[in-house]
């Protein structure tokens, strides 16, 4: 179900909103390469006059920004460094999709978890000032991922650094 | 936007988190304690310095925020609570 509403974002300071977002990320390590799209979670709020994310799902990943949108890129950024850490970490893409499932999967921020189903909630009973981001039915949703060995499918004779984010997709307001 | 050092998060991890570890990868730091996995970013916002809010996160993963909340300045209140 998609709505749009219209309101101020992302206020006021310190209230919390639950985000869904959806981002495939090209992960390139020494030994294989990648395509990792996160199916993940995020809250949203104003703190210390700055635009904070913190992941739920992911549950290790946060950042922050002026805005938003410049919040969601530089968590992207961040999320690309912890999947470079891992895929750094993993002998061979079977291993590193262990470590991106758990990455993503795992209820690791329990207060983040209850805050953003607590978000939800607030939602749900329609709240009078929500974001003017567009409404997904969250009904059971769950957080997922894809890793798509594509070590094959291009030619990696070298070893690459690092994680090039790919694919933009913006966040949408979990009801 | 605040800032602190690792230095003082890590002054303040012995304290909260008697026993952590941690290990430096590439992009992050990690810390280990009771069974549980937090990263910290390794640099990227000038030398040592990591963004309150994400020690913060750090602290609520480890279930030790009280605790850092008194050791580091300026980490703020919890939003959560």
């Amino acid at each position: 179900m998609h709505r749009e509403r219209g309101s101020s974002v992302l206020t006021p300071p310190g209230e919390e909103w639950p985000l869904l977002f959806k981002h495939t990320f090209d992960v390139r390590a020494s030994g294989f390469e990648a395509m990792v799209t996160i199916d993940g979670a995020l809250l949203a709020t104003i703190a210390d006059g700055h635009c904070w994310l913190d992941g739920v799902y992911p549950y290790q990943v946060s950042e922050g920004d002026e805005s938003l949108s410049e919040a969601y890129e530089n968590l992207k950024v961040f999320m690309a460094g912890n999947l470079t850490d891992l895929a750094g970490e993993s002998g061979n893409f079977d291993e590193f999709e262990k470590k991106v499932r758990f990455f993503a999967k795992h209820p690791g921020d329990p207060v983040a978890l209850a805050a953003w189903e607590k978000a939800r909630q607030k939602i749900r009973d329609g709240a009078e000032n929500a974001p003017d981001i567009k409404h997904r039915d969250s009904t059971g949703w769950e957080p997922s991922v894809i890793a798509v060995d594509v070590s094959d499918d291009r030619p990696n004779t070298v070893a690459l650094p690092a994680v090039v984010a790919a694919r933009p997709l913006r966040g949408e307001l979990a009801a | 936007m605040a800032l602190v050092t690792f230095r003082e998060v890590a002054k303040a991890l012995a304290v909260c988190a008697p026993g952590h570890t941690l290990r430096e990868t590439p992009h992050r730091i990690k810390v280990y304690y009771n069974g549980l996995e937090a990263v910290l970013p390794n640099g990227g916002h000038g030398p040592n310095e990591i963004k309150t809010y994400q020690v913060r996160k750090c602290a609520n993963i480890l279930g030790i925020f009280e605790c850092m909340e008194r050791e580091v300045s300026g980490l703020g209140r919890n939003l959560r609570k």
